[in-house]
């Protein structure tokens, strides 16, 4: 029988993976975009701008499996972790609230500009506009950021009783905003959107390239993309290294499920692929690089790494040091009530709650090693294959050579994944908390029944499993039937094949009916 | 005692009206966008369907924004309430969710295929993902102020048949009715010719309906939940607030007697703030009712942020609400003008 919790879980898992499909092609082809069309608006080259068209065109599609997906989350904080949500809210319902107001209401509004607006405005507006989608986009990306980094490395708050219950509040506004890891992690986050729509482009151009269709206009996105993307290949390169350190200096626990590392060591190897045997609290590697983790982690080949039963031990020395500390004050608070240790009381039972863990807790702990391992691969392989079109580009032959862009295309898929990936090393590898040291998330959820959620389970699956399939055929179907800017003829009214900003132009709209 | 309630002009009590700015900048925004769906299924010809969609089409995006600020606003300035009432309301909270990913996916992928099963297949989804939430926004929050099955810790006790009786099935009703007078008065403006002459019976049948539904829930609320006008009786001055909704009726009948198609959507929007407005009134300072004890019940003051929390979302708001009513303004601009439904946008 599964348990309200396990079905939680798997619900927030299941949405936000499905929404992460969406998000990082929004964030890194919003930034492209605008960098492509302000290209169009310095040159007038037509070329740069039948591209920046086409791919909004793309994007439009993917802004709204976007949106429908996001607005879940949103829900599901409420709907499914009432306790969280009690706990946490005066903390984290800000950067939320601020996203909307900030970035989301900028996002959409001027996505409607950009894509109808065309014929209405001028073409400075229209590039206007497509910088304020990609500000908007990864303004939001920032605040989601700073809410989920929190969660991750909590900084700014104190742990106080209301009349619903306890929770954490806020006590220093820029603390909790730029906590330890927000910048890191924002940068992580977009940088890997803007590869996802670098080889995004690329394949798309290449596919283009490699049925001859579209050649000037493929020859210069192809161009533009790789440049784009080796530049943020390299930085995520050196942004996930600083993001690692980050991780080993506050989140030990991750660390060590991250590398699979039972035992301390010191020095620490770093053991490059393999599984994890949880039962018997074993790692078997297949590749073993002595002290490396040690430098990687710590910049050090003599640094102290800690493996994963020596941290539960000391996480729970910690809880009973809380749990002391508590029960001394509460033995104070008797002879003399003041408020002030009220509070403490409250806090160090909290925490009490919060670090008595043991190895039941730990979640599936190759769905953080195994995700980190591939993720990492993944994005020095990014890096390869820009640098090699870079030397093809330079030679002359990258529209020519077939290996080259029969690569890119196949490798679509990939960022995506490893967007994911990441998201998976950086969620599970959280687990048992919520938010770190704080919350466990068993503590989280909502007091609802097994069979609500399992209906909400199942309805979840149906409707992101339809709309997948949808956004994918849907994506490949632009891509197949664009041939420059060739309407489809049809027999309804509505040409759907019609490039998007194209279609809103003067036969729509009666000028004559204008009111104002 | 003043003439205002007492605690209105506090911190918590100016959240208060922050929240009722954001529901009411939701229902005059976005309440267009789902009223102005309704006839979708009554309306056989393609051309038709297509002008329906392209009336909201540019916009309707940004309108969904405020449902999801004012959700942030929610969850940021009354996070009990949030979580109370979203995980309380659990199946009707996913209900009006799943129907707004399916208007959303509607109107991006209804156009990509020739073929009218696909089409008429997202007409229906796009139809009834905007009948569901205009119904079930009116049902939620009737709930919230009649009151529901809320303990000490704000842990809801109920199931989603408990959230449907006579009061707030009555609010439904005028949410419902609300939305409609807003879309029919929307689409007078940016549509013309059959859809044009559709709207004008659209919206004498949806005003009609709103004067009904809302003389029926004061008829219930009288019954059942007389609590919701004692403010108005301890502060009569705001009894101005129900009359400038009738007010708002008077003049959506006025202007669509006259034949001033183009105003009417100004009479809707008076008739959309001040509803929610006067919901506001009649609650006020409960956010959400506990029908186990009144003690229970979440207020204002018992369940909000603390002051630091809201003191710098008061602070974000001042500064970027009037950018965003600036940016909003100019979106429209742009795209004022009539429809047609010759061309899709999408």
């Amino acid at each position: 029988m599964v348990d309200l919790l396990d079905l939680s879980r798997f619900q927030f898992a299941f949405t936000a993976i499905n929404h992460f499909i969406y998000v990082p092609l929004t964030l890194g082809l919003s930034v492209f975009i605008a960098i492509v069309k302000t290209i169009a608006y310095k040159t007038k080259d037509p070329k740069y701008d039948k591209l920046a068209m086409f791919l909004m065109k793309l994007f439009a599609v993917n802004f709204a499996a976007g949106v429908a997906t996001g607005l879940t989350m949103e829900f599901e904080f409420g709907t499914n972790w009432f306790t969280y949500s009690k706990f946490v809210g005066d903390i984290f319902g800000a950067p939320l609230a601020i996203e909307g107001l900030m970035a989301f209401f900028l996002e959409s509004t001027f996505i409607g500009i950009f894509l109808f607006g065309k014929d209405r405005i001028s073409d400075g507006m229209h590039t206007f506009s497509a910088w304020m989608v990609a500000l908007g986009s990864n303004l939001s990306a920032l605040w989601i950021l700073i809410a989920n980094s929190w969660m991750q490395t909590p900084a700014g708050y104190k742990i106080v009783q209301t009349p619903q219950g306890i929770r954490a509040e806020l006590t220093n506004f820029w603390e909790a905003v730029i906590n330890h890891t927000t910048v890191i992690r924002f940068l992580h986050t977009v940088t890997a959107g803007q590869i996802t729509a670098g080889f995004f482009v690329m394949g798309v151009m290449a596919y283009f390239l490699l049925r001859n269709k579209n050649v000037d206009m493929a020859k210069a996105g192809l161009k533009v993309a790789l440049i784009f993307t080796a530049i943020v290949s390299v930085a995520e390169i050196i942004i996930g290294d600083t993001a690692g350190h980050l991780v080993a200096e506050y989140q030990p626990l991750k660390l060590a499920m991250m590398e699979g590392k039972w035992k301390t060591e010191q020095p620490a190897s770093l053991d490059v692929f393999g599984y994890v045997d949880q039962s018997a609290q074993k790692t078997y590697p297949f590749i073993k690089i002595p002290g490396l983790l040690s430098f990687l982690a710590y910049h050090n080949f003599d640094a102290k790494v800690y493996g994963i039963k020596d941290l539960i031990t000391m996480y729970d020395q910690k809880a009973q040091s809380y749990a002391n500390e508590a029960n001394m004050l509460k033995a104070q608070y008797a002879s003399n009530p003041n408020p002030a240790l009220k509070d403490k009381i409250v806090a160090d039972e909290a925490y009490a709650k919060a670090y008595n863990i043991s190895s039941k807790d730990l979640p599936p702990i190759n769905l953080v090693f195994m995700p980190f391992h591939i993720m990492v691969g993944l994005g020095f392989f990014f890096a390869f294959v820009t640098l090699w079109g870079l030397y093809l580009y330079k030679k002359g032959t990258i529209y020519q050579n077939k290996a080259f862009l029969k690569t890119v295309l196949y490798s679509i898929p990939l960022p995506f994944i490893a967007s994911e990936l990441g998201w998976m090393t950086a969620e599970i590898g959280r687990q048992p908390w919520i938010v770190t040291g704080v919350l466990k998330t068993a503590d989280a959820v909502s007091f609802n029944t097994t069979s609500n959620v399992m209906f909400s389970v199942i309805t979840f699956v149906t409707i992101y499993t339809l709309l997948f399939y949808v956004y994918v055929t849907t994506m490949i179907k632009k891509v197949r039937e664009y041939e420059d800017v060739k309407p489809i003829s049809s027999t309804v009214p509505s040409p759907s094949g019609v490039s998007i900003g194209l279609t809103a132009n003067r036969t729509d709209l009666n000028d004559n009916n204008r009111i104002s | 005692m003043g003439i205002l309630p007492d605690g209105l002009f506090t911190l918590q009590g100016l959240w208060f009206l922050l929240a009722g700015v954001f529901l009411i900048g939701y229902s005059i925004t976005d309440g267009f966008d789902l009223g102005s769906a309704f006839p979708m299924i009554f309306m056989k010809k393609e051309h038709d369907r297509i002008a329906l969609y392209n009336s909201v089409a540019p916009v309707w995006d940004g309108n969904e924004v405020w449902l999801i600020a004012g959700g942030g606003m929610l969850f940021a300035a009354f996070p009990t309430v949030y979580a109370a009432s979203f995980s309380g309301f659990y199946i009707a909270i996913l209900l009006v969710l799943w129907a707004l990913i399916g208007r959303a996916v509607a109107f991006e992928y209804r156009n990509k295929r020739e073929s009218m099963v696909w089409r008429h297949t997202f007409d229906f989804i796009y139809w009834l993902g905007n009948v569901l939430p205009a119904i079930l926004f009116g049902v939620a929050v009737g709930n919230a102020v009649v009151g529901v099955p809320i303990d000490k810790d704000a842990v809801y006790h109920g199931t989603f048949f408990t959230l449907l009786r006579p009061v707030p099935l009555a609010m439904g009703l005028v949410s419902f009715f609300m939305f409609a007078m807003h879309g029919a008065a929307y689409l007078l403006l940016k549509t013309e010719g059959s859809v044009f002459e559709m709207a004008k019976k659209y919206a004498g049948i949806s005003v009609v309906g709103y004067v009904v539904s809302v003389i029926l829930t004061n008829v219930l609320a009288m019954a059942e939940a007389p609590y919701l006008y004692k403010n108005y009786f301890t502060y009569p001055i705001l009894f101005a607030i129900p009359l400038l909704m009738f007010v708002g009726v008077v003049l959506y009948v006025y202007l669509l007697k006259a034949g001033k198609y183009d105003k009417v959507v100004y009479a809707s929007g008076l008739v959309n703030a001040f509803t929610v407005l006067n919901v506001a009134c009649a609650s006020f300072p409960v956010l959400m009712r506990s029908s186990i004890n009144p003690e229970y019940s979440l207020t204002v003051f018992n369940a909000s942020s603390s002051t630091l929390t809201l003191t710098v979302m008061l602070i974000v708001t001042i500064i970027f609400m009037p950018i965003v009513l600036f940016y909003t303004r100019y979106a429209y601009k742009v795209f004022s003008g009539k429809v047609s439904g010759e061309k899709s946008y999408y």
